[in-house]
């Protein structure tokens, strides 16, 4: 599986078998990060930026990348760690 | 107070203030009333200022509105009656002139023969078969704002609407769906404002809305799964799935072109457009901390929708606090309660419950440094 998936900012999407809520896109350091709310994971949001690797519904998902334009809601792209 | 006003999220806004000095150690008695409430707030704060913007503030009423008294008839509207001439003038009346004076009338033809596209690519339509309402276990009334769950549109506006409304009077969101039809199709009522240029005017229009969806598709996780609002309860006797939010959502797409042209917007006007009640506003940060939390309670006491919106404009700094405490910043929330006396706000996120997304007891600072703007619709008309 190559395809990737894109989480709108403030909207829920679905990885594997968990809904995932985006939320409050930001600049840190040199790159964006965002916040993720898991509807598996009760210990609270993730933060996860370029690179991350996050467990979410099952499987593991890398994050490809964190964009935002200032004035407009942002995206999260992530794909299935086992992507060839 | 002012009236709402609909605004894009890309519209150019002053950057947030910062948090006002703190309120004196003040208690006040708010009259549920609304007049004595005005009086009230007036003598409290002192401000003459912002009671005259209270009291300029009178709802107009639908006395006399038949959709609000009676169920919504049942013959559909199809089309808008275009005027020979407009406010007395002659002139050629187009499709785009109609349009743009006459905001969120544009069409009310289904939109499954096109297809929708989500973050993840395009989604197809597929047909649900359910029941308007089921009474899930731990609801209070068949619409309850547990079968609220915004999916991958950015819509949460008029979700947190829903919600609201569905909190202040289940009946309101009642009378909007009607069906299913012999055709297994629904008849939905969204509110247009048909005042033109010059004056808000509210009318019902009713559309058939067939009960076909955008599903993830088979490169989407949950493919089959609905792509934009949720279904809610599943009815235990087979009656499958409530649709009450997913059609809503699909007859305000429908009138406004699509489900692409509803991502943005603020929950005060959405509210008006589904209840054909003018919603009040005020932003939080210029009143002081108990004027707020008595403003909010005494609109939840008086049965009114309240909805909240969380900022755009905040500086990343702000943005790592809002994190910590749990508030997702350019997002709108329904107004659940307040606390006055741990001056506290509870919030519902209309993500759904299983996001653990929604803000218990959040201190009447952060609401003020926070959100920008509080709505208030009276979902029912009332007497002056």
């Amino acid at each position: 599986m190559t395809d990737e998936i894109t989480l709108t900012e403030t909207t829920v999407g679905v990885l594997g078998d968990a809904r995932v809520g985006v939320a409050n896109l930001m600049t840190e350091g040199e790159g964006m990060t965002a916040q993720l709310f898991l509807s598996d994971r009760e210990s609270g949001p993730v933060i996860v930026g370029e690179g991350d690797v996050f467990a979410a519904g099952g499987g593991t998902w890398q994050v490809v990348s964190v964009e935002k334009t200032p004035g407009r809601h942002g995206s999260v792209t992530v794909r299935a760690t086992d992507a060839t | 107070m002012t009236e709402s006003r609909s605004r894009g999220p890309e519209s150019p806004e002053k950057a947030p203030g910062p948090q006002g000095p703190a309120a004196p150690a003040t208690t006040v008695s708010v009259p549920t009333t609304a007049a004595s409430f005005v009086e009230a707030l007036q003598r409290s704060s002192g401000n003459r200022a912002v009671s005259q913007l209270l009291a300029r503030e009178s709802a107009p009423t639908a006395e006399g509105d038949p959709a609000l008294v009676a169920p919504v008839p049942s013959e559909v509207i199809d089309e808008i009656k275009e005027p020979e001439t407009l406010y007395g003038i002659k002139m050629p009346i187009t499709v785009e002139l109609l349009d743009m004076l006459t905001p969120g009338s544009k069409g009310s033809k289904d939109i499954d023969k096109g297809k929708s596209k989500g973050a993840s690519g395009t989604y197809t339509y597929t047909k649900w078969s359910g029941k308007a309402f089921v009474k899930g276990a731990s609801d209070r009334d068949e619409v309850d704002p547990n079968d609220i769950q915004q999916g991958d549109l950015g819509d949460c506006y008029l979700l947190a609407a829903m919600a609201a409304i569905a909190r202040a009077n289940p009946d309101a969101i009642r009378r909007l769906v009607r069906g299913p039809n012999a055709d297994g199709t629904f008849d939905v009522t969204i509110y247009n404002d048909t005042g033109g240029l010059f004056k808000t005017e509210y009318t019902p229009k009713t559309v058939k809305v067939t009960p076909t969806f955008p599903t993830r598709g088979p490169k989407d996780s949950a493919p089959g799964s609905p792509a934009f609002a949720e279904r809610g309860d599943f009815d235990p006797s087979g009656g499958g799935p409530e649709l009450w939010v997913m059609l809503i959502e699909k007859a305000y797409a429908m009138q406004e072109g699509g489900y692409e042209k509803i991502v943005g917007g603020y929950g005060a006007p959405a509210m008006e457009r589904l209840t054909g009640q003018r919603s009040k506003t005020f932003e939080p940060s210029e009143y002081k901390d108990f004027q707020v939390l008595a403003t909010i309670r005494t609109y939840l006491q008086m049965g009114y929708a309240v909805t909240a919106s969380a900022d755009w404009y905040v500086r990343d700094a702000y943005k790592n606090e809002a994190r910590a405490k749990g508030i997702i910043l350019e997002h709108e929330y329904a107004v659940v309660s307040v606390d006055e006396t741990k001056k506290t706000i509870d919030l519902q996120n209309p993500w759904g419950d299983v996001m653990n997304a929604h803000i218990k007891g959040l201190a009447v600072a952060d609401f003020q440094k926070y959100f920008r703007e509080v709505g208030a619709n009276p979902v029912t008309a009332r007497k002056k």
